[in-house]
Parts: C-alpha cells; structure tokens; sequence
C-alpha cells in the first residue's frame, strides 16, 4: 500500500469510525426508553457514548442501564462500552463511582456472559474483594466458579495481596491445563514462601517445557541466588533437555551470575560448545554465558 | 479461621449481647482471626468488626482502633465501617470530628459504595451505602464540630469528581453544624478562631503502654542495611538514643509507610538542621524482609529523601526477626509471607535499647518526635 492509498484507508477508517450524526439530547431519550427497539437504543447508545463528555449527565444514564437487570442485555453491553471508553478520563463518569460498582456487582448476575465477564474483569481490576472471593471459592470448587480457571488466576493477578496463594500453589500442584498452571506460577513469583514448590517445576523433568520455563523466571524472581544453583545443576544434568537448558542459561545470563560457574557445569558448557551445530539455540546461549562470565 | 468461625466469634458478642470488649480482642493485628489472610480479606472482616460497634457500643479499647483507620484507612469499606463505630460512642466527643475529617480527606476522592446488609452482601437485594454518606452521618451524629474541621469539609464537598448525593451530604453537614453553633450561641461558626490545631490533626493522644518485650531480647537479631552492610540491631542501638519506624517497600496504603518513611526523612533533616543529625539515630525496619532487598530498601528510602548515613538507616531483618517482633510487641499480620496488615507505630529507645516511648497506632507528628528526643529529660 503506498502513502495514498494509505490515507484514502485511514480517512475511511476515520469516518467509520466518528459518531453517527444527530442531537445527543434526542440519542438520550431513545437510550432511557426502556420500550423503545433494541436496535434503536444500542444506535442511540453508540453516539450518546462518543459525545458523553458533553453532558454531565450521560454517565448516569449509562450507569442507569448497566445496572438494570429487566433491560435488553444488548443495550447494557453497548452502555458498559461507553462506561470503559472513559472511566479513566472523565471526572463526571468518577462522580458515579458508588453507582457504578453496584451496577458492576447487578451486571455480574446477567444470564449473558460476555455482559457478565465484562463486569468481572471491571471489578477485579478494581481489586473488589467480593469478585475475589468468587474467583478463589471457583478455584477450590469448579461448581462454584464464575469464569475459567485460567481467567480466574489472571484476574486475581490484577492484586499482588489477594487472598490467594495458596489456591495458587494448588493449581500449580494439581492438574489444571499448562496455561492456567503458568499463570498461577507468574504471580508465585511475588510470593517468597512458593520458592520450594516453584524450585519443584523447574527440576521436574516430566513436567511441560513451557512451564518449566515460567517456573524458572518465577523462581529467578523470587530467590535469584537459588535459580542460579538450579540452572546450573539442569546445565549440567546429560538428561536434561537443551530447550529448558538455553532457557535458564539465557536467564542466568541476563542476571549476571554472582558465582563462578560450577565444574560439572563447566565441563557441560565446553561440550556443547564443542559438539553442537553453530546456530543451534543452545550453543549460542552457551556461548553468550561464557563470554560474559569470561567479562 | 474460616468464615464461619470468624463470624461465630463476632456474632458471640453481636447476637448474645457480650461486652463488646470481646471484639477488641478480634482488631489485634495477631488475633487470628486475619492471620493466612489477604489484606483485602482482612480489610472486610476489620470492617465488619468495626462496623458491629456501632449496634453494640464503642468500648473504650476500641477507640484507638477506630482513630488509627479514620486516620490511614486506605479501604473505603474500613473507612465506612470505622465511621460507623464513632456513633457507637456513648459520648459525642468532639475530637472524633478531627478523625472523621481526616478520613473524609483521605476518601473524598475514592468515595464508593459499600454494604454491611451482610459479611457477604448480595448486592441486588442489599442496601448500599458509601465511605462519605457513613462519615458523613458521624459528622452530623456528632453534632457540635470544632470550628477548625469546617474548612475541611468545606473543601471535601468542592472536590472534583465527588458524586452529587456526597455533596450534598456534605452541605447538610456544614449547615446543621452551623445551626447549632448558633443555637449555642457561638459565633459564626466558620469565623471561630482555629487555634493551631490543624484541621484535620486531634491531638496527640498521649503516650503509649511501651512494649513488654516478655522474654525476649535483640542479642540474636540481626539486620542489613540498605548499603548491603550486615550488623547487629543490638549494637546499632547501643550508645545512642534511637527513633524506630517500621514499613515496607509493597505497602499499598501511602497514609501508612510511604508518609511514614517521608517523615522519618523530615526529622532527618529537622535534626541535621540543628546540628544534632549525629546525636539521634533512626532506624527504618522493614516488615517483608524477604522481599525488601538491600537495594530496594535504598531506593524506596532515597525516592522519599531519606539519607543512608552510619547513624541514619533502613534495614531488613536477616535473623531473628520474631525476637525483635516480641520485644517491641510489634503490631503486624501476615498471609505466609505477604504483610497483610500493620499498624501505624514508632518508638524511642535510650541508649541501650530500651525502649522509653512509644507512639501507636496514630499518625505521629516529626514535631512531636523532636520534642520527644530533644527534651531535657530525654533518654
């Protein structure tokens, strides 16, 4: 695409996107008109959003609907898409505060799950502690839970002291899919009491390569002194497998080990150096580590 | 302790009519009920702890509590719930006034809606409330307010981004306020003279029990300071008098350490100014000491003008941290190795460690430390 067709895309893209035209006032009444046609009002909803910060009195219109069970669920969905549109920039959305968490908690019991997850995410990043509790208590008990594993751990993450730890070393634990497991071991790092567990991922030589790897940058974080035992001791180890071998070498080196490197782990480094392929990931990670310990 | 347990204890006293002295004893930081907990878990059940006062009355123990989350409260559930508890006064003490506005100050702009319909509330069928509507209601509960706290409210109600009903709320405040200075016949209200208390400062509450320290001593407790330099506690505070604060560098709350550690800079410099840097000590201690690395503890320090000197430093515990926790009777909680909780304190100990004065759970003025230590009688 050269530089013409290129703003031709961008004003059309532009003009998409700019606020269907018409009075804000009448937008308004159709928004409020709960008998009015869905389609009208998520319309409506659509400029009243693009122009609320015309009128003081949009956001509570909006905070209005969202946290109106008996409304179209499509309508809430377009409300609460103009409420995050600007709930960092607009002091008039900020006097809503109290009336948009208990719309955000009403917007939690929808049946529709995106109006649902929407509300959640909402919350959790406001650290609310009701949203934590049922994120943990579906962590514990998969009948009680109000979104996906993974999900859940994430949304926790958004708190570095939710009441959570321990549901996360027991998701690390148990069997829940490598995704989740990883994000549980991310937010572990913070958490000096998990270093045994995480210390276990990384040795584990059964466990999934992606996981030992974030294992290995939790564990860097949480006890940089023990990751660089560990990472030496996996180096070393003729069982071991070279992707999580350059992995915790590429680490130890961005690190900067504070000790000399350990003799069987030196002996180790030699032979790669001298018996793999150039351009294999683990003789450049071996090089890379040499070179700047040799510095 | 689970929920069910905890709200047994609490509904022990609530439910059977039991002193409420009982739920005192629940507010201690090591209480257990808090303890493996998060500081949001813990921040809900203080509140609804604190919030129960109002139904049973406020005893006397309880006050401190209440004055220190008025006062540093960061949560607006504890903010509300604390408020509540001032109407369970049995006197309408005008020095809670100082406390709520200093609370109204810190939750103007994070004024939200809260639920006691409930230690878990279902939000559709509860009644909600906010931080400012329940400060708010103690303010006008009080009644008579000291002149010098309606400035304060006078520019919570102005503050930008405060909800309409808040304002409002505010307003009646300020004009039932000034009805019954003029019942009273006082002079206007706003135009009485403010002293030199500040608007939101109560005065100091005097001195604190100091610490027991019951069987044990410093002789194990070793620290590092922010240079990386390891050293006994013991022989730091020998020789010298000393101030202690304590923080942590992954303290969310900035009416707690970060203004701790600002101020612990202030009488730095207060002391430097009057040639006396080198005669005082000060030890910053952190709480989280596995997290608190040498380097983090500079940085956090320097960030707030606080200068590492041989005499002035922050340290992390590397031994014996429950010795020293014991001996200072140390009022802070944790979820394994997160602090989940703590209170605002300082100490003075004398040249050979004792402590000689203690400031608790109250925001402690550097000009009332100062006074403390330079004091003729100092130790």
């Amino acid at each position: 695409m050269d530089l013409d067709d290129y703003r031709r895309q961008l004003e059309a893209d532009v003009g998409a996107a700019a606020p269907p035209a018409g009075d804000l006032a009448d937008a308004m009444a159709t928004l409020a008109d709960r008998s009015g046609p869905v389609a009208d009002r998520v319309e409506a909803a659509r400029l009243v959003n693009m122009r609320a910060h015309e009128r003081p009195d949009t956001f509570g219109l909006l905070v209005d609907i969202l946290g109106d069970g008996g409304d179209a669920t499509d309508v809430r969905l377009a409300a609460l898409d103009g409420i995050e549109v600007h709930q960092f920039g607009s002091s008039a959305l900020k006097e809503q505060r109290a009336e948009l968490t208990v719309a955000l908690k009403r917007a939690m019991e929808a049946d529709d799950p995106d109006l649902r997850e929407r509300a959640i995410d909402m919350l959790a990043r406001g650290r609310d502690v009701d949203v934590q509790r049922q994120l943990i208590d579906g962590l514990r008990d998969r009948t009680a839970a109000i979104t996906t594993p993974q999900r859940s751990v994430e949304l926790l993450g958004y708190d570095l002291k939710a009441d959570h730890y321990d549901v996360l070393k027991d998701v690390v634990a148990g069997h829940e899919d490598a995704e989740t497991r990883r994000e549980a071991l991310r937010l572990l790092a913070a958490d000096a009491e998990s270093e045994a567990l995480i210390e276990t991922v990384v040795r584990d030589k059964d466990e999934e390569a992606a996981v030992r790897d974030t294992g290995a940058a939790a564990l860097q974080a949480v006890a940089p002194e023990q990751f660089e035992v560990v990472a030496y001791d996996i180096v070393a180890d003729d069982n071991d497998y070279d992707e999580i071998k350059a992995s915790v070498l590429t680490k130890l080196t961005q690190q900067g080990s504070t000790t000399s490197i350990p003799a069987e782990a030196a002996a180790q480094l030699d032979t790669i150096q001298n018996e793999r392929a150039d351009g294999e990931p683990l003789k450049e990670a071996a090089r890379r580590h040499i070179e700047q310990q040799d510095n | 302790m689970d929920d069910a347990e905890f709200l047994e204890r609490v509904s022990a006293v609530t439910e059977r009519h039991a002193p409420p002295d009982g739920l005192v004893d629940l507010l201690a930081e090591d209480s257990g009920v808090f303890a493996g907990h998060g500081a949001r878990e813990v921040a809900r059940r203080r509140g609804w702890i604190l919030a129960a006062f109002e139904q049973t009355g406020l005893p006397e123990g309880a006050v401190p509590y209440v004055r220190e989350e008025l006062e540093t409260a960061h949560d607006p559930y504890v903010a509300a719930a604390a408020a509540k508890a001032v109407r369970g006064s049995a006197a309408r003490d005008g020095e809670f006034a100082y406390h709520l506005t200093a609370a109204l100050t810190n939750m103007v702009q994070r004024d939200d809606a809260v639920c006691f319909d409930g230690f878990v509330p279902n939000w559709s069928v509860g009644s909600t409330t906010t931080v400012v509507a329940e400060i708010a209601a103690s303010l006008r509960w009080l009644g008579r307010l000291p002149a010098a706290v309606v400035p304060t409210i006078e520019a919570a109600a102005a503050t930008v981004g405060l909800g309409a009903a808040a304002r409002q709320r505010l307003t009646e405040v300020i004009t039932e306020a000034e009805s019954v200075a003029e019942d009273d016949g006082r002079v206007e209200l706003r135009h009485l003279d403010t002293g030199e208390r500040s608007c939101c400062r109560p005065a100091s509450p005097g001195a604190d029990p100091l610490p027991t320290g019951t069987g044990r001593d410093l002789a194990r407790v070793r620290v590092e300071d922010q240079a990386g330099a390891s050293l006994s506690l013991a022989a730091f505070l020998t020789g010298r008098p000393t101030v202690i604060a304590f923080f942590y560098t992954r303290c969310e709350n900035p009416y707690k350490c970060s203004l701790t550690v600002t101020k612990m800079a202030d009488l730095q410099a207060r002391l430097a100014q009057i040639g006396r840097g080198d005669d005082v000590q000060l030890a910053i201690v952190s709480y989280d000491s596995a997290h608190d690395t040498a380097a983090r503890l500079a940085r956090y320090g320097q960030a707030r003008g606080f200068v590492g000197t041989d005499h002035h430093r922050l340290f992390r515990v590397v031994d014996g941290e429950e010795d020293l926790h014991t001996y200072l009777a140390i009022n802070v909680g944790y979820a394994g190795s997160l602090v989940n909780r703590h209170a605002v304190e300082l100490f003075l100990t004398n040249d050979a460690g004792v402590v000689v004065r203690r400031w608790e759970r109250t925001l402690w003025s550097v000009d009332d430390v100062l006074e403390q230590v330079l004091s003729p009688s100092a130790p």
